[in-house]
């Protein structure tokens, strides 16, 4: 502030400086781009070095301490807003007068169409809660089949958790209870994990088969419950995908370097794998295989080792040969 | 602005109280927000980020947008949480060639070596650049640069117009490139 009149008399005196700049050249220095006024660049590399200066990098032990603290913060509010409107609605006769008032005056202000364009509407729409108080009256179907139908779209919207709920708040007021459960604990599962497109088309067979089903009966609760848990298991199961991945990746590597490489390079892979495979599997068939695989390397390394007599495998071929022959001197 | 296609599902299981969403949420935006806060010479910025994200966390689920408007939005309230702390011990805005310009260099400067080294300009050069702006060239310059916001978002955060917030912000590059070239 001491200085905006200083400024001010420097920007009269000297008006080339005051503006320098196109608008273009103002939103790119302003958002870290490069300007295409070549003398703005001091500017630029000022600006980057600005913000780098200020903006430090949150610890990653303290943010991941910090983010359980948000997290239990934002359940418990969660859990009480969910609570409030809800014990509200079932103590109070008035509202659900209200309720009625209010779709009387839906169906009768925008009438039929309107009313279609109501039931439509899914979770965290407008229209939502007109949905809602009009099935609260009788007036649109609020069974089951019409809240799979709100869940496939809330689906479309990308919330498998809000759908799995909502799936399961139906099947409990139909007296599924167990069925409900599952997909609750399903829900939870699929919230707790964030790839999701599985998931997404799992769900989505999941509802799609539920929408077409006439009959509720109990082998309908059954059958949701078991791929409530199928769901369930899918989700824990991703989180872990990439642990299991390189565990299997590098057991498999190793056993099949060891075992095949010898024989099926040789054998099939003359032009493009010999390569390779002879420079890695020497490598590792040398070391390896002589603990492990002395079975399998002594037939498939000899048998095949002869018919190639492919140009292209000369590189390190006679030694994998050398190295099974060596084995089986040994037993 | 880097979550992108996980936003919505992050944000739902925010909402839910997924450790793992506000992880990533907190490591997406506490680095903007602190140096929101440094570079206004916020008082206690690593308390104030705590404040802003804890707000965060009690206002989610009323929270409606998509990921450009969250980011808005916590700044929004990073913004309120700075000004109340500037109420509740009245506003003393840190001046840099006083004798306060050492205590700096002590909390600042000395105490962060690691980040300093890593960096070209120190804190202290910063200031002595944007402290030369008007308060409000200041605050478009580190909602533009440092929060990443876009013109309309920054406006609402300042409660004034777009058309005012590019005036701003021409006038606070003017000035900074004045001052940049003298100092170079």
């Amino acid at each position: 502030m001491r200085n905006k009149s200083g400024n001010h008399s420097d920007d009269i005196s000297d008006m080339d400086k005051t503006r320098p700049f196109s608008d273009r050249d103002a939103d790119a220095l302003l958002s870290g781009r490069a300007p295409s006024d070549p003398s703005l660049m001091g500017l630029h590399r000022a600006l980057a070095s600005i913000k780098s200066s200020l903006v430090v990098e949150p610890n990653v032990e303290r943010a991941s301490v910090f983010a359980v603290q948000l997290a239990s913060v934002a359940a418990t509010v969660q859990a009480d807003a969910a609570l409030a409107p809800r014990r509200g609605a079932v103590a109070s006769p008035w509202r659900r007068r209200v309720a009625a008032v209010i779709a009387v005056a839906a169906i009768s202000g925008f009438g039929v169409a309107g009313a279609a364009a109501a039931d439509e509407a899914a979770p965290g729409d407008l229209m939502y809660g007109v949905d809602q108080a009009l099935e609260s009256v009788g007036i649109l179907d609020g069974g089951t089949g019409e809240r799979v139908h709100e869940a496939q779209k809330l689906l479309d919207g990308g919330d498998v958790a809000g759908a799995l709920e909502l799936t399961g708040d139906a099947l409990e007021s139909d007296g599924h209870v167990e069925a409900a459960t599952g997909l609750r604990n399903a829900a939870l599962a699929v919230a707790s994990q964030s790839s999701g497109d599985d998931l997404r088309a799992q769900v989505s067979a999941m509802l799609e088969w539920m929408a077409g089903q006439d009959s509720r009966d109990a082998e309908f609760g059954a059958a949701v419950s078991e791929r409530a848990r199928q769901i369930t298991g899918n989700a824990n199961g991703n989180e872990n995908a990439d642990g299991h991945a390189n565990g299997d990746a590098n057991g498999n590597a190793n056993g099949n370097a060891n075992g095949d490489a010898n024989g099926d390079a040789n054998g099939d892979a003359n032009g493009d794998a010999n390569g390779n495979a002879n420079g890695d599997a020497n490598g590792d068939a040398i070391g390896d295989a002589n603990g492990d695989a002395n079975g399998d390397a002594i037939g498939d390394g000899n048998d095949n080792a002869v018919i190639p007599a492919d140009p292209g495998s000369q590189g390190g071929v006679p030694e994998t040969r050398g190295t099974p022959d060596e084995t089986v001197g040994k037993p | 602005m880097t979550l992108k296609g996980y936003f919505e599902p992050t944000l739902a299981a925010a909402r839910t109280g997924a450790a793992w969403a506000w992880e990533s949420i907190y490591h997406d935006l506490a680095g903007p927000v602190g140096g929101y806060l440094r570079g206004h010479s916020a008082p206690d910025v690593e308390d104030l980020v705590s404040e802003t994200f804890l707000s965060v966390a009690k206002d989610v689920h009323r929270f409606r947008g998509d990921e450009g408007d969250f980011r808005s939005w916590v700044f929004t309230i990073a913004h309120r949480r700075m000004q109340d702390a500037w109420r509740s011990r009245g506003r003393q805005v840190p001046v840099v060639d006083s004798d306060l310009a050492d205590v700096r260099a002590e909390r600042e400067w000395l105490g962060n070596v690691e980040h300093e080294a890593m960096t070209s300009m120190s804190l202290i050069e910063v200031h002595a650049l944007i402290d030369h702006l008007t308060a409000d060239q200041r605050e478009v310059l580190l909602l533009r640069v440092v929060a990443d916001l876009s013109v309309a978002d920054a406006a609402k955060i300042m409660n004034t117009t777009e058309g005012a917030v590019r005036a701003l912000q021409n006038r606070a590059l003017s000035a900074l490139r004045k001052d940049f070239t003298r100092d170079a």
